[in-house]
């Protein structure tokens, strides 16, 4: 190739690159799942799931810049091989204060509209604005998050192929990251094979299965543990709030708090159990250290006084207050439970850190 | 002097203040539930609201088969009182309309306008305020919607706070 050529070559490829790096990119990014997890999921029409958008928001999910400190980002608290918890009781913020509730599971939050351990914010853009801004979380302003974005070399860039132009604004910042939440599906774990009828699971699985779906009749002596209840169908989650018995008066008063009244004292959200064996300690408040504790609170220590009102009775005991499931039962519900492990999304690479791959 | 007439003003704005939030909170305690959606007039009911309406009841066994007797109103006259498209208006695209039940744990269940309106079904209804004569205890009330006939239970929902009129896509 003669000098000539090289350059016209390079112009051309510089030119093709400009246009590339500087275009909208409005490539839908493709969400799929399974026909049973159902088609009542949440986006809104102005943050459609793009691939570009979904880049941008996989960057600002693992971006310490966007916390007071430049050193948490929401991944700290939400690690891909935990499922997107962090496995402590309470996660420790910019100011080195410990938040109040747990770390919650980004698992399949497509199918969610309510967030937080007391569903105050509907939709996933309203919800990353509170862990963003906490002053005890990631503690720093979105207004001055996007201001330090605007210095880095990186963002606009993502910005203009996510969105048209490289302005970055607030609102841009929690549409990216709940782009990106959008895609964390799970949905290859063992009982989705079992679904699918590409996966036989042991004796102790199926005994759990059916424990975990049956309500038990003890007059009619059918025992069952009934989690599905609560954590039913191919998602393993209902978008519900309950009181489960952790307290007969509870330090935190749950959706209490934001609703004044006494029914909803200690009530939360119901999570989802996917991933549920990676994902300890259990409950808004991180008491749990293993699934064997919350079988055990579930089978024999439901504090009645505000319990909600299906599980108040739901025994496999005549007059019973507490499930009073067998040792045996409980170690075939965890066999269960462990179905629900899916290890192709805790390593599935489109989801984590893509500065370190 | 000045400075003690303000701090007394203050004083009074503070007290003042202090009662009417009062009266908020306690007003947002009350038990209710909301008509909302495609209505005429959005309607706020409380249990004592619904003792002064016709009532109806329905009996039906628990699940530890024992009988109770529910009493509260047709839940069509409360969707007709909220100025819902029913009777001669239900027809056409109203025909596509459906009422979401929502109770305050979240849980969720529809209805067709067409299976709650009386011009369509004799088949009754109610949004109950009382089971054997007393007031829905709080793990229950203030509403719970009860079916005559449902073989199933699971639309009987509890804890009722709000019953929304929508148009289907």
């Amino acid at each position: 190739m003669n000098s000539f050529a090289k350059v016209i070559t390079t112009l051309i490829g510089s030119f093709t690159l400009l246009i590339w790096v500087g275009k909208l990119d409005p490539a839908p990014y493709p969400l799929t799942y399974p026909s049973n997890f159902g088609n009542r999921i949440s986006i809104p029409q102005n943050n459609p799931t793009t691939q570009a958008g979904v880049y941008l928001g996989r960057n600002l999910f693992y971006e310490p810049l966007l916390s007071a400190n430049n050193k948490i980002s929401c991944g700290s608290c939400h690690e891909q091989k935990r499922a997107f918890t962090d496995g402590k009781v309470f996660s420790s913020g910019v100011d080195g204060t410990l938040t109040s509730r747990n770390s919650m599971a980004l698992v399949n939050l497509l199918w969610a509209r309510r967030f937080f351990w007391d569903g105050r914010a509907t939709g996933l853009e309203a919800q990353a604005a509170f862990p963003l801004s906490d002053p005890h979380e990631m503690g720093q302003a979105l207004t001055v998050s996007a201001a330090k974005l605007r210095q880095s070399p990186k963002y606009p860039i993502l910005f203009q192929k996510a969105f048209g132009d490289t302005a970055i604004t607030v609102n841009r910042i929690t549409m990216a990251i709940s782009q990106f939440e959008r895609t964390l599906i799970s949905a290859d774990s063992p009982y989705d094979r079992y679904l699918k009828n590409t996966y036989k699971p042991s004796p102790i699985e199926l005994e759990g299965m059916r424990l975990f779906n049956t309500m038990p009749q003890p007059r009619k002596k059918i025992r069952g543990a009934d989690c599905a209840h609560c954590h039913g169908g191919a998602k393993t989650y209902l978008e519900l709030f309950h009181n489960n018995g952790l307290d007969e008066i509870s330090t935190d008063k749950g959706i209490a708090a934001i609703t004044g009244m006494d029914s909803d004292h200690g009530r939360f959200k119901i999570p989802t159990l996917r991933n549920i064996a990676l994902t300890a300690p259990y409950m808004h408040d991180g008491r749990f250290n293993s699934l064997q504790q919350v079988l055990d609170h579930y089978s024999e220590h439901l504090k009645q006084k505000h319990l909600s009102p299906f599980l108040k009775g739901s025994s496999n005991k005549i007059g019973g207050t507490s499930l009073q499931l067998s040792a045996h039962e409980k170690k075939a519900v965890i066999a269960f439970l462990n179905m629900l492990t899916d290890t192709t999304f805790i390593h599935n690479p489109e989801f984590s850190n893509p500065n370190h791959p | 002097m000045k400075t003690t007439k303000i701090a007394l003003l203050t004083s009074l704005l503070t007290i003042a203040l202090f009662f009417s939030n009062s009266k908020v909170n306690a007003q947002a305690k009350t038990a209710s539930a909301s008509i909302k959606g495609e209505v005429k007039s959005e309607l706020i009911l409380t249990p004592t609201d619904v003792d002064k309406l016709p009532k109806t009841s329905i009996s039906q066994k628990d699940r530890t088969d024992q009988e109770h007797t529910y009493s509260g109103v047709e839940l069509g006259l409360v969707l007709k009182n909220a100025g819902v498209t029913l009777a001669e208006e239900l027809k056409g695209e109203n025909l596509t309309k459906y009422l979401l039940v929502e109770a305050s744990d979240g849980y969720q269940v529809i209805f067709s306008l067409a299976e709650i309106d009386p011009a369509f079904t004799s088949r009754k209804i109610i949004l109950a305020n009382r089971k054997d004569d007393k007031l829905l205890a709080a793990d229950e009330g203030p509403f719970r919607i009860i079916i005559e006939g449902e073989k199933r239970k699971p639309r009987n929902a509890r804890q009722v706070i709000s019953l929304t009129v929508k148009f289907a896509n």
